[in-house]
């Protein structure tokens, strides 16, 4: 019985001049998006790679020179870009790609695309996910709004009923009718995308997909029910109209507003300033005369047990120089963690509005599993980080070990530059995406749940 | 028959349950926004309080050292007045304050900093602009007055046109309507002239309560952000004018008005801005960094007859003093200079092409009143990208400035005394808010709204009655 | 007064309305009678020019209707079947509104006198017209008319869907306008009471006036047998 009633919808929706309309358009508009996020998507990893193929080249081309010299030559850390960016690409408009690795300070990501642009980016990009999230939740709409309405109005239904169809399966049914076609198409979206795509995990493409449906199955579920307790079909697209704005536009202002009046971040002036007064306080690799210098040359001369730091088994020049390094590590550290903290308190208040709007969890977890939400950027940040230290040590230690106090003009052999390995980024994997996700998916589910509840309620008011 | 309309339409809005109860959330809505805006400005003002007040205790701090010396007293601290430590560590604060008329649309100021240390061994080349920010914030935006008026407003104006006409001829009262002597397309266009003057009345009474609540002072630049949004506003009631009258029922009227916002404000400004960046690429950013180290190796390589050409540039620096006079420092700005000089070619690219996507932007936009307002609202606010772009320009060709000012110091190797520090250029930054161009805004849009409506009263007796 | 010469109207194919030729004087009271989609609402909606004629034309007092559709529409007045007015607005306000576009401007208590006329009863006067009956509403319509002054009334089965008595109500309304030298040309249904209200019959058939006579020559069952004949044919 369900499923008469559910081909009866899809033969009417189907034959409906507003579905070959509404599916032209959306098929059109994703077919672009995607090509257009295709072209784009190739253009930039072609740039990265080639200018993380020239800075190594770059890095090795120096040639033997003094260990600190080359660490103040520098090198970049560039972040790959992950297949599924070309689904969603997320945040990555606002983040850097590159951060530049250098001697005595951690650097910001820089580059941000959007600054490159006009104001007019920030009405957002034609990309897939553009698609997936404001349009085809409006095609729902617009196809399912009378679903219930156009009986009640045509006095189908008292008819319907009287056949002997209980409301629940009749529901059901317009459900499924309305929910097939849109389920379909999804599908179809994912399955171009992927062919355009190439290289993937199959976990994520296939775990995006399934959220995708279950944000559609929400919007589904919520139009059925709106269409069943309004009386006219007018009233119910105006109602739908109004959630859908609240959902995908209003909300997500509301939360960030709010989000950055609750918990600010402090401006990249501030910021930087209190690293410096920071740094200011504590050991400068290259100022030997600070009291910080003074206190750990008494320390490693008494470890040692010598008199000189010409004595000792090594250039202490370098040794300090190490020293000073993990120091200023320590405070780019603590500084980026209350950074981080900051960072955690929004997400929490994010994922408290996420409540309001089925919107939030889906759109934070199609970023995430496409590596182009703002924890795979920290992550990112974190690890170009660590590998900055691993290089100064390296760096360092070399210098320490092979000259000796004084010797500033201690040149290291070339090969030392190729010891310091490339910069590779791995993103989450699957499970550690999911457990980072756990709190969306659970709003996403219960997001779920609650409409289909909400549609048993609503089927018993028809 | 104005008046009986005005008469008439007053009587309907006061009794119609949703007009008013929309009014009354539309009162909500502009006053958050209006709180948001404020809010933003407050955190952006005390940021840059703050970060001026940190900068004034440094330079007061070198004063004292100066006033000290100068009374030929020693100061432990006397190397601060070395231009090389003056130059990068005191430095100069840029600062771009935000206007008033800021807290009614951030526009692009949550995206660029405000307070930005100038210093001279700065590379212009690869200087950030960028703020500290939540990426996730910039991308869903902030919920201001622009917002609501830009997308918000639309809407309520299509829930309250959008049958207009269909519904009275859906009911048959059309007919009823149209045995009287009168033009039935232009008595439906007082009606809608009549109902865009109440909203406008209303958005008036609540704009000028959101302005007064965030205190935002009155200026040539509020009237014309008003002006603005009175454009915008006919223009949508002008396009629901003509629907009224091409539609044959009011649920399909419904349903081309929502797809034209759709459209309109959703749609085609992305695909302008798509196209922009498709037509006008970008050069690669990280390609860029390559070349800078690139052209800073090969100059290092070459360092002497780099600050001999400097120097045969720059006479007026040759200090008498030998050969050896000239360290570290003389050598990195010489070789500072000729990179900027040799990279200014590459840097340019990237200036030409944003301005070839901001012009590309500009005629195009035409297509969306969304972002006709949205443009012309950000520019009277003082956060539009091209005050964004006046901030660099002014920061950069200041810094070209400071760094000038230090040179002869460096090159002489001369402390600064009382006197040169009152001599040092001074960062003034103002933006500049140009009511103009704006005003070309509000002609497209009514010019829009006039033609539409030309065209809906030619269409008087050609459209079916019954 | 009112007169159709020769009046066509083709929607592609149909002939909606095949060649009429009729005249209507002042005080009379003409009914046309018919089937459903016989041509009777498509003769008043060319009248009231919401349609245009095919061929041939149709003429109030001289004047043209399409080429003086304003002219017209002053001597006017139109009830349909089902008279909507605004819901949100009272019968005296509705009255008011409408009699305003035509042009009119009268004081509330002479509007109270129309109403009055109209045989609307008091107290409905200021309650919403949501709350009326569809008598009521017809009753408006008249006390438009008479608003008017409207030499020429266009009613489109007005009685159908009313209760005996205001049926009745309504066709004494009628006459009482027709002796102050109203046109009226009335389509309806009810062979009653256009034997009894009206001056002439007109029987019509796929577009095409079959049959006119005046109401004095006929009894009641003839007028049924010959419509009824008419139909089967």
């Amino acid at each position: 019985m369900v499923f008469l009633v559910a081909a009866k919808e899809i033969k009417e929706i189907v034959r409906s001049g507003q579905f070959k309309w509404m599916l032209g358009i959306v098929v059109l508009l994703s077919m672009v998006a995607t090509y257009i996020s295709h072209v784009h998507w190739q253009e930039k990893n072609r740039q990265r790679i080639e200018a993380a193929n020239q800075a190594r080249e770059l890095w090795l081309a120096q040639g033997s020179t003094n260990p600190h010299n080359a660490a103040h030559y520098g090198t970049f850390a560039f972040k790959p870009q992950f297949p599924l960016a070309l689904i969603d690409p997320g945040v990555e408009k606002y983040t850097g790609v590159s951060i530049f690795l250098e001697a005595h300070s951690r650097n910001e990501a820089d580059h941000v695309a959007a600054a490159d642009q006009t104001g007019l980016s920030r009405f957002g990009d034609l990309t897939p996910d553009f698609v997936l999230l404001f349009i085809v939740p409006l095609m729902i709409i617009a196809l399912g709004h009378q679903s219930v309405t156009k009986e009640k109005e045509q006095g189908t239904l008292k008819i319907i009923k009287t056949q002997g169809i209980s409301n629940r399966q009749l529901i059901a049914g317009k459900w499924l009718g309305n929910y097939l076609p849109v389920a379909m198409l999804t599908t179809c979206l994912f399955v171009v995308a992927a062919l355009f795509i190439g290289e993937f995990d199959w976990k994520f493409l296939a775990t995006l997909w399934l959220v995708y449906l279950a944000y559609f199955a929400i919007v589904n579920s919520i139009t059925l029910v709106v269409s069943s307790l309004t009386n006219s079909s007018g009233i119910s697209l105006v109602t739908l109209l109004a959630i859908w704005i609240c959902s995908c536009l209003a909300v997500p202002k509301i939360a960030s507003s709010y989000t950055n009046e609750k918990h600010p971040y402090p401006t990249r002036q501030e910021f930087e300033a209190a690293i410096a007064e920071d740094k200011k306080k504590g050991l400068d690799g290259h100022d030997p005369w600070s009291e910080a210098s003074k206190k750990l040359e008494r320390e490693t001369l008494e470890a040692y047990q010598v008199n000189k730091l010409e004595d000792l088994p090594f250039n202490f020049d370098a040794f300090r120089m190490q020293k000073g390094e993990e120091h200023e590590a320590e405070i780019y550290f603590k500084h980026n963690e209350r950074l981080k903290e900051v960072h955690k308190e929004q997400t929490t208040v994010y994922q408290k509005l996420a409540v309001l709007s089925p919107f939030l969890p889906t759109r934070f977890m199609s970023m995430s599993l496409a590596h182009t939400d703002y924890s795979t950027h920290w992550h990112f940040a974190d690890e170009a980080e660590k590998h900055r230290i691993k290089m100064q040590e390296i760096l360092n230690t070399n210098f320490a070990e092979n000259s000796r106090l004084g010797e500033w003009g201690y040149k290291a052999d070339a090969s030392l530059l190729s010891e310091i390995p490339e910069f590779h980024f791995e993103a989450l994997d699957f499970n550690e995406v999911m457990s980072a996700n756990s709190s969306n998916l659970g709003i996403l589910t219960a997001w779920l749940l609650a409409s289909f509840g909400l549609l048993i309620f609503a089927s018993t008011r028809i | 028959m104005v008046n009986l309309n005005i008469r008439h339409e007053l009587k309907l809005l006061s009794r119609n349950f949703w007009f008013v109860s929309l009014s009354l959330v539309l009162v909500l809505l502009c006053l958050y926004a209006g709180h948001n805006g404020l809010k933003h400005y407050e955190r952006r003002t005390a940021d840059q309080q703050e970060a001026l007040a940190a900068q004034q205790a440094k330079e007061q701090l070198i004063k004292e050292v100066a006033l000290t010396l100068s009374k030929g007293e020693e100061h432990p601290n006397a190397y601060r007045l070395s231009p090389m430590n003056l130059a990068i560590s005191t430095g100069r604060l840029g600062t771009m304050p935000a206007t008033q008329m800021s807290k009614l649309a951030i526009g692009q100021s949550d995206l660029y900093t405000h307070q930005l240390k100038i210093a001279l061994n700065e590379d212009l080349a690869t200087l950030s602009f960028n703020e500290l920010n939540n990426p996730v914030q910039l991308l869903f935006g902030n919920f201001d007055l622009a917002f609501v008026l830009t997308y918000l407003v639309p809407l309520i104006i299509i829930a309250f046109t959008y049958n207009l006409r269909t519904r009275e001829l859906e009911s048959g009262r059309l007919k009823l309507l149209a045995s009287n002597p009168i033009k039935i397309n232009l008595w439906l266009l007082q009606r809608f002239i009549i109902r865009y003057f109440f909203l406008l009345l209303i958005l008036t009474a609540i704009l000028l309560a959101t302005v007064l609540i965030a205190r935002t002072g009155f200026s040539m630049q509020l009237l014309v952000f008003f002006l603005l949004t009175y454009a915008y506003l006919a223009f949508w009631f002008a396009i629901s004018y003509l629907a009224n009258l091409l539609g044959r029922s009011s649920a399909r009227n419904a349903v081309s008005m929502l797809s034209l916002w759709i459209l309109l404000v959703l749609v085609v400004p992305t695909v302008i801005n798509q196209a922009a960046n498709t037509v006008y690429p970008m050069p690669s950013r990280v390609k860029l960094l390559n070349e800078i180290r690139q052209t800073k190796k090969e100059l290092s390589k070459e360092q002497n007859k780099v600050l001999d050409e400097y120097l045969r540039n720059h006479p007026e620096l040759i200090s008498n003093k030998g050969e050896n006079a000239y360290g570290y420092w003389q050598g990195y700005f010489a070789s500072q200079e000729l990179t900027e000089k040799r990279l200014a070619p590459l840097i340019e690219r990237f200036d030409a092409q944003l301005a070839k996507q901001q012009r590309w932007v500009n005629a195009w936009g035409i297509l969306s009143p969304a972002v006709m307002f949205h443009d012309g609202a950000t520019r009277l606010a003082g956060t539009s990208s091209a005050h964004y772009e006046q901030f660099k320009d002014y920061v950069r060709s200041f810094s070209l400035n400071w760094r000038a000012h230090f040179m002869p110091f460096v090159f002489k190797n001369e402390m600064l005394g009382l006197q040169e520090l009152d001599n040092l250029p001074e960062f003034q930054f103002r933006s500049r808010s140009r009511t103009a161009g704006v005003f070309m805004n509000i002609s497209v849009l009514l010019v829009f709204s006039a033609l539409t409506v030309i065209w809906g009263l030619a269409l008087e007796g050609k459209r079916q009655l019954i | 007064m009112l007169h159709a010469v020769n009046l066509t109207k083709k929607y592609q194919e149909h002939l909606a309305l095949d060649d009429l030729n009729l005249s209507i004087e002042p005080g009379d009271i003409y009914c046309l009678l018919g089937a459903n989609g016989a041509g009777k609402s498509t003769t008043i909606n060319l009248f009231l020019n919401f349609i245009a004629p095919t061929s041939g034309k149709a003429v109030i007092d001289k004047f043209e209707v399409t080429e003086n559709p304003q002219a017209t529409r002053k001597l006017i007045a139109y009830i349909p079947e089902n008279l909507v007015l605004y819901n949100e607005l009272s019968g005296l306000e509705n009255l008011e509104y409408f009699v305003g576009l035509a042009g009119m401007k009268y004081h509330q208590e002479q509007l109270v006198g129309f109403l009055k006329e109209a045989g609307l009863q008091v107290e409905a006067y200021k309650k919403r017209v949501k709350a009326y009956s569809k008598g009521m509403r017809q009753k408006v319509g008249v006390a438009m008319a008479i608003a008017k002054r409207a030499k020429v009334l266009l009613l489109d089965e007005p009685t159908s869907g009313l209760d005996p008595k205001a049926s009745n109500e309504f066709s004494e309304l009628l006459l009482r306008l027709s002796k102050q030298n109203v046109a009226t040309l009335m389509a309806t249904h009810d062979l009653f009471r256009a034997k009894e209200t009206g001056t002439n019959i007109g029987i019509m058939k796929s577009g095409k006036l079959v049959e006119q006579l005046s109401t004095e020559e006929i009894n009641h069952s003839d007028l049924e047998k010959l419509y009824l004949n008419h139909m089967s044919n």
